[in-house]
């Protein structure tokens, strides 16, 4: 209430002040032509400068009058302003939005076609790997490797590809590739997630971390690659980042110190 | 150029903290004003990204976690007189970290570029292989002996002893192995070598080549580490351009393909041959009859980068730091609840503590030191109270862990010890290879036992089952995995039965780790300041500034985030719930 | 509380302005050149400047000068009290403003010592030079000390803040720069030859006019807009267009000292980010070329919040 009767006092005031203002140009420039008249008449008739001084009297007293009242009438303001403030009711403590998580994670998104649903495998890369790895059955590790570098995993055409080539079984190939981590015989998405599961990480929460992605990433139970394909994500031993725990790998760049809260930063601009 | 060297680490633990920005930041801000080199990792990985500047006649800066921002601002102070005032950069004291430190194998870390032989060879690189060279092999064998270096890879064997047996084969066609199939999580000293200083491993592996008189060197690196690999194969292509090795040795890079039992020697052999990495019965040892049938002398990276060192200072250098039985130094994986972490060499013989509460600048959050897990899932957790062991071969298999490959995950208050237990149990029965039934059953049921205990469903004879396991497991397997397998549980039961009998007559956790036994809760030591609900993975707090914070206990998933934030403990755990 | 700062700041303004009109006023008679020697029609205006004030004086206002800045350092890094700092801004308005009418300012005093400096007919009295160099040496040391609760332009700006809302980013980053061209702008005209010179700062000085209450209509309102915008967007003029401001910017990034957020225990939870209106908290960290000593951090901080306040009543 003294709030809004402040507001009103400094608007008379602020009107008042321009209401005078205008007075003023109006007056001076009335009063202008009065003296310019007057000069002229003095430099013509020398009687008539007591007249003179009087009108510049007038003037004079009417700076000094109107100087006295914006004086008084801007301490009204300047008080009656102060008065608003105070009055006004203490803002509120800003209530600020919760922080955005800094990447959103894409869903849905076009469905990318992978391995299986491309039938058409091109073997030619098979026979170039087995001309340079050689024909030994100890060439079965890095031949299995460079498929899966290239195709992103291990379709069975070239691994049957490779049993033609070399002297490698089918049973090795098949022991082999199942008793290694790294080998995938499905599919993969786009991107593969490696969130590391350490000793460091575990203790760091790096189950919390999987939860997270899983959960972001609307992945199924049961599943590892999310629905439109974009990602994989493999749960590995270790990653060798330990005093950055926990530690994610997203295809070759990894990233450290997460927190469920950031763990989808990790994706980066592939989400 | 003004003489100012930057140095900024790009090992893989600074690349994923950030490095590359920082070092394009570097580049970009130094001109042609300042040398910007990128280096290894010095091993304070709690710092990373970690920037040194050398000026000549100027102390070493030092910076930690440095941004693309503050990247400027460092370059800024030491190339321009009006700016070295500034007091805003993050300068880090390295002094209370690297003070207690010996640096051998870890010399070059953070000193030289990895992919640049120039500047290995600026600091005495190569010069061990060319002192061998005018040696005969078995002076070379006898160094190693006499200077008591012994295998870093977790067992310890006397690696002289290795060397000589290598030697007396006569065979024609003899290998030397690097073993750089760093399965252990929580250790990553190999890594590192291999990212920082790969030109170490290759002297040491070539050196040893030259003590048995094998022909072939193959270093067997992790695929989860595609910078060590790339760097190796980038060094070794520079050492054979300038022809270092001669043209007796070839070397070559072969990449694990994630198997943690290739990291014993036979399982190493058999992947290298093709097949599924399995163990084998020893004798005969692989240095005996190995890859191929023929002689193989395997060693672990950090063993083979002492090796140069031996043979540039002297056995005598190296056999008087450590202790009567444990000679020299050893690398160590700081991780876990530590507030500085990262890797760490120390002379033998320090103790746990020394370790923890110095250098490691002690527990994060102030909290309370629990335990320290060594050796990784083949090791065992020595709890506080015998932090005072000392750093050594023979004292630390006392406790009943291992030394192992040099992984120390240091434990608090917050960590439940049935759920370590659990992890590695969970570890080792997936990595299991399947041959022994102990191993392959055993390990199973154990894990059975311990998941049960986590859920608030353990029995009242779990325990005695668990110390039965623990016995037949470990002398029912063939190799190392299986025979170490249940250390992790029998150093838990013994040194923390009372957090066992509390999951399974009390449901309760005391440490408040296992989410089926704990519900959290705000208290009124709460301030309002919405770290946990920013933190929240499952929006299970509201955002309410200045208001005490409520966890929907529906949505939460005892994710312990918000404990974890809390700067004021004012999230508890409650268990029983 | 703040209440009673607030009426006695309004003393405080009250008594000022009373004393500014009793000022003794230089009559044209004596000293300036009349109207009857210039002719032309030529007007004596009815009120010159006042008379010079005494030394002693003069020195005073430089000691307050010295010592508000040195109570601003000490409310803002000690006491890390907003009120405080708000009664400051009241009683620094209420002297330097509207007592001693905006003059003489270290904002203005960058043109007095640039023509001194370049024209060598030009004196300053010490009393500008130490105007001038004082607040930047505080700068050095503190940080924009000057700008807390000191500067009679910021302060009032301060005091009308009250529903502040954050500048984007951006756009504040590019309004930033203005401030430096004005600088540049003010000092290309101080050196101008006599008869060109103008000192920009001080006849588009938007406040003044307030403080001495008088002036053209066009500037008065000038001020009125800065302080209607000031009420929601923090201290317009003092960030996009104070020329000195710039000057202060540049000297305190050398400081160490001044506004920290939670120094000994870092809370980094984000809420003194939201609360600054200047956005000069950066990564949860003060930054000091931009930090303008207001104290509201404190303020919003929630170890400083209404919980633990009632916990220490309890």
């Amino acid at each position: 209430m003294k709030g809004r009767a402040a507001g009103v006092v400094v608007l008379v005031c602020v009107a008042a002040l321009t209401a005078d203002y205008a007075v003023k140009i109006a007056w001076t420039a009335a009063s202008d032509v009065r003296v310019a008249a007057l000069q002229e008449k003095v430099r013509a008739d020398a009687g008539l400068a007591a007249a003179l001084a009087a009108e510049q009297k007038k003037i004079a007293d009417f700076n000094q009058a109107r100087r006295t009242r914006i004086n008084w009438l801007s301490l009204v303001l300047i008080v009656a302003a102060a008065a608003f403030l105070v009055e006004q009711p203490k803002a509120p403590r800003r209530i600020p939005e919760k922080p955005q998580k800094a990447a959103g994670v894409r869903r849905g998104g076009k469905p990318v076609v992978t391995g299986a649903a491309a039938p058409e495998i091109d073997l030619a890369f098979v026979d170039e790997v087995v001309a340079r790895e050689g024909r030994g059955t100890e060439a079965a590790i890095p031949i299995l490797q460079a498929i899966q570098a290239h195709y992103r995993y291990l379709p069975d055409e070239a691994l049957r590809r490779v049993c033609e080539l070399t002297e490698i079984t089918p049973a090795q190939i098949a022991g082999t590739s199942s008793f290694y981590s790294r080998f995938r015989r499905s599919p993969v998405g786009e991107h593969i997630v490696r969130v590391c599961h350490g000793t460091a990480c575990h203790v760091a929460g790096a189950r919390q971390i999987t939860d997270e992605l899983r959960r972001e990433l609307k992945i199924a139970e049961g599943e590892d690659t999310d629905p439109s394909r974009t990602f994989t994500i493999e749960e590995v031993a270790c990653l060798g980042c330990c005093s950055l725990a926990p530690v994610v790998m997203v295809d070759e760049h990894t990233a450290g110190n997460l927190t469920p809260a950031t763990a989808c930063d990790a994706l980066g601009e592939h989400a | 150029m003004s003489g100012v060297e930057i140095r900024v680490g790009l090992s893989s633990c600074g690349v994923a903290s950030g490095g590359e920005a920082v070092r394009d930041a570097l580049v970009k801000a130094a001109g042609g004003r300042a040398l910007v080199k990128a280096v290894g990792c010095n091993g304070m990985c709690h710092c990373e990204p970690i920037v040194q500047v050398l000026e000549a006649g100027r102390p070493v800066a030092l910076y930690g976690k440095v941004t693309a921002e503050s990247a400027r601002a460092i370059v800024g102070r030491h190339t321009r007189w009006w700016e070295r005032r500034r007091t805003d950069l993050p300068a880090v004291d390295s002094e209370p970290y690297l003070g207690k430190q010996k640096r051998i194998v870890l010399e070059n870390c953070g000193e030289i570029d990895p992919g640049k032989i120039d500047e290995y060879l600026a600091r005495g690189g190569y010069e061990a292989l060319r002192k061998c060279a005018g040696m005969t092999p078995e002076a070379v064998v006898a160094v190693i002996l006499e200077s008591g270096l012994r295998g870093r890879g977790g067992a310890g064997f006397p690696t002289g002893r290795k060397w000589a047996a290598g030697r007396a084969q006569t065979a024609a066609v003899k290998y030397v192995i690097c073993n750089g199939d760093e399965g252990d999580p929580g250790a990553f000293m190999d890594r590192l070598v291999l990212e920082a200083d790969p030109h170490r491993v290759l002297e040491g592996l070539a050196i040893a080549a030259y003590a048995i008189g094998a022909a072939t060197g193959i270093l067997y690196i992790r695929a989860e580490y595609p910078l060590a690999v790339r760097n190796v194969r980038e060094a070794i292509r520079q050492a054979e351009e300038r022809g270092l090795f001669g043209s007796g040795l070839k070397l070559e890079v072969r990449e694990g393909a994630g198997a943690f039992v290739c990291g014993e020697e036979t399982a190493l052999i058999h992947s290298l041959e093709g097949g599924r990495g399995m163990p084998r019965l020893r004798p005969p040892f692989p240095v005996e009859r190995g890859l191929h049938g023929a002689p193989t002398l395997i060693n672990n990276v950090e063993t083979l980068a002492c090796v140069p060192w031996i043979m540039r200072n002297g056995a005598a250098a190296f056999a008087s730091l450590g202790t009567a039985g444990s000679k020299g130094t050893k690398v160590f994986a700081l991780a876990g609840k530590i507030r500085r972490g990262g890797l760490i060499e120390v002379p033998m013989g320090i103790t746990i503590r020394e370790i923890v509460e110095e250098i490691g600048g002690g527990i994060q959050g102030g909290r309370k030191f629990k335990a320290v897990q060594m050796g990784g899932p083949s090791g065992g957790c020595i709890p506080e109270w015998l932090a005072d062991t000392p750093v050594d071969y023979d004292e630390i298999p006392k406790t009943g862990a291992i030394m192992g490959s040099g992984g120390m995950v240091v434990l608090d208050e917050r960590d439940c010890m049935v759920d370590m237990a659990r992890f590695f149990l969970r570890f080792t029965q997936a990595e299991s290879c399947g041959k022994c039934t102990f191993c392959r059953i055993g390990t199973k049921r154990m894990l059975e036992i311990l998941e049960r205990m986590c859920a608030g469903k353990g029995r009242r004879d779990d325990l005695a089952t668990l110390e039965e396991l623990v016995d037949f497991v470990s002398r029912g397997s063939l190799c190392g995995l299986g025979q170490t397998a249940p250390n992790p549980v029998a150093t838990t039961l013994k040194y923390f039965r009372d957090e066992y009998e509390a999951h399974i007559h009390e449901k309760r956790c005391p440490a408040g780790r296992c989410t089926a036994l704990v519900r959290y809760r705000v208290t009124d030591g709460c301030i309002g300041c919405t770290l946990c609900a920013q933190a929240c993975p499952v929006g299970a707090i509201a955002y309410q500034p200045y208001k005490k914070h409520e966890i929907d206990d529906a949505l939460c998933t005892r994710c312990d985030e918000c404990r974890k934030v809390c700067q004021d403990d004012a999230v508890e755990v409650v268990s029983p719930c | 509380m703040s209440r009673l700062w607030a009426v006695v700041a309004l003393l405080c303004a009250l008594t000022g302005s009373v004393w500014a009109q009793a000022l003794p006023y230089e009559r044209p008679v004596d000293r300036a050149p009349q109207e009857k020697s210039i002719g032309g029609g030529y007007k004596t205006p009815d009120v010159q400047k006042p008379l010079p004030r005494k030394g002693w004086l003069e020195i005073t206002d430089v000691v307050l000068l010295a010592a508000a800045m040195g109570v601003s350092v000490w409310i803002v890094v000690k006491r890390r009290n907003r009120r405080w700092l708000m009664a400051l801004s009241a009683t620094s308005v209420a002297y330097f403003g509207f007592y001693r009418e905006g003059c003489v300012c270290p904002i203005g005093s960058i043109q007095n010592v640039t023509v001194a400096l370049t024209d060598g007919h030009y004196h300053i009295p010490m009393v500008v030079t130490a105007t001038f160099f004082l607040p930047l040496l505080v700068a050095v040391f503190y940080g924009r000390a000057f700008c807390g609760g000191v500067c009679a332009l910021g302060s009032l700006q301060e005091l009308v803040l009250i529903r502040p809302v954050q500048v984007p980013k951006k756009l504040d980053r590019a309004l930033g720069w203005l401030k430096y061209v004005y600088l540049l702008a003010a000092i290309g005209f101080a050196v101008l030859p006599l008869a060109q010179r103008d000192f920009v700062i001080c006849r588009f000085d938007p406040f003044v006019s307030l403080f001495r209450r008088s002036g053209f209509a066009h500037m008065l309102a000038l001020g009125a807009a800065f302080l209607v915008l000031g009420m929601f967007v923090g201290r317009p003029y003092c960030r996009y267009l104070c020329p000195y401001g710039g000057l202060l910017a540049w000297f305190s990034r050398l400081s160490s000292r001044g506004v920290s957020i939670t120094p000994n225990k870092e809370l980094d939870c984000g809420l003194c980010t939201d609360a600054c209106p200047y956005g000069a908290i950066e990564k949860m960290r003060a930054v000091r070329a931009n930090c303008l000593y207001c104290a509201r951090c404190y303020e919003a901080c929630p170890r400083e919040g209404p919980l633990v306040q009632l916990r220490g009543q309890a």
